[in-house]
């Protein structure tokens, strides 16, 4: 199943990969690859390796590997491997839902018009490194719009700081400071996540935020001012009532100079 | 011969609006309330900063393509300036009421 290609060395999973080709040996499937914050080098001791499998159809093969439905399988003799089995129809349906996602509208009809499940599929995808069925997998690949997903991220995202924006500005006139202030620092986090989005970046994971916007700022230096300052305002939230307005006006306008560039880009 | 209050005060955005971008062109938001604006006066919005005068606005908005003299630029700024402040959408200072201390601006920061 292993490929000469097989990235054992660019993943350092090695160990792993010999497991998930003995799993997927005597399966029908058209492709598979590995995935996850290991294949994107985000990854830490406690990282699992993700799996997805393509196959035609359900089989009784598949079906070792779990439910061609998508939904993650926990390999319990490997405890760093996950599977997810999809059939080529689902795969086929995603792309087009993708392409017919209502982007550009202006409308909240593009909040969460994919699952979670979706995304986490595309964007892996996206960073995958094929096990078997290299060219299958190029193919498959090429046959999605990423742009198109990372245009979808942002318009989400869009909504999602407008909400926490508007939550920080009605709990602030209501004197709920505390509320208010860490409405206005999700609302900061959130805006940085709407600039990866609006450089192409496909990873939604907060938890990943950090790292993204390190490798952003390698490759942006002119970032470093602005990052510095978002550091500043999530670091730390003051005590005091009269702190903390001061806080949340100047979150949100700092939020409203990130939202400025990220729709500019 | 002091000049007029007005062209020497500091225009700043309202804490609790937020400026989008809508296919048909931008908007100021404040919970519900949505109002419309001019790309000219979507370049007046990113640049109160509460740094800069009308007077600065007026000399910031690259007067060369606006087609028109100083005093001209002036008027126009201080007509947008009239029209967003008289809907809250921005507050206007007296000079020097915000000072140095305020944050330079991202998009100064990208630049």
């Amino acid at each position: 199943v292993l490929s000469a290609a097989q990235p054992a060395a660019t993943l350092g999973a090695g160990r792993e990969l010999q497991v998930i080709g003995s799993l997927l040996a005597g399966v029908e499937l058209e492709t598979a690859w590995v995935s996850g914050s290991l294949a994107e080098g985000l990854h830490n001791a406690s990282s699992d390796l993700d799996v997805f499998v393509l196959v035609e159809r359900e089989s009784e093969s598949s079906n070792r590997l779990g439910q061609a439905d998508g939904s993650k399988v926990y390999h319990s003799n490997a405890n760093r491997i996950e599977y997810a089995v999809w059939t080529r129809a689902k795969v086929e349906r995603l792309r087009r839902r993708l392409q017919d996602a209502p982007l550009g509208a202006g409308t909240k009809l593009v909040l969460e018009y994919l699952t979670e499940a979706e995304v986490e599929f595309l964007h892996r995808l996206r960073i995958g490194q094929p096990v078997t069925g290299a060219a299958r997998f190029a193919e498959l690949r090429a046959s999605f719009d990423f742009g198109r997903l990372a245009r979808y991220l942002f318009e989400n995202q869009c909504i999602i700081v407008d909400d926490a924006f508007d939550d920080a500005v009605g709990m602030l006139t209501a004197g709920a400071a505390r509320s208010a202030a860490l409405r206005a620092r999700y609302t900061v986090e959130c805006s940085m996540s709407l600039l990866l989005f609006s450089r192409g970046v496909t990873n939604h994971k907060d938890k990943h935020r950090e790292r993204l916007l390190e490798r952003l700022r390698q490759q942006d230096p002119s970032l470093e001012t602005l990052y510095g300052r978002f550091w500043g305002l999530i670091a730390r939230l003051p005590d005091t009532d009269d702190e903390l307005a001061t806080y949340v006006r100047r979150a949100l306008a700092f939020a409203e100079e990130v939202v400025d560039v990220a729709e500019t880009d | 011969m002091s000049q007029k209050p007005i062209e020497t005060s500091v225009p700043v955005r309202a804490w609790d609006v937020r400026k989008r971008r809508k296919p048909n062109g931008a908007v100021l938001i404040r919970l519900c309330e949505v109002f419309a604006i001019s790309p000219f006066e979507e370049q007046i919005w990113r640049l109160c900063d509460g740094q800069r005068s009308l007077e600065h606005l007026a000399h910031s908005l690259s007067l060369p393509s606006m087609d028109c003299n100083a005093a001209h630029a002036l008027e126009r700024v201080k007509a947008a300036v009239i029209r967003l402040a008289a809907r809250g959408m921005l507050e206007v200072l007296p000079a020097g009421a915000i000072g140095s201390g305020s944050p330079r601006s991202a998009a100064d920061s990208k630049r």
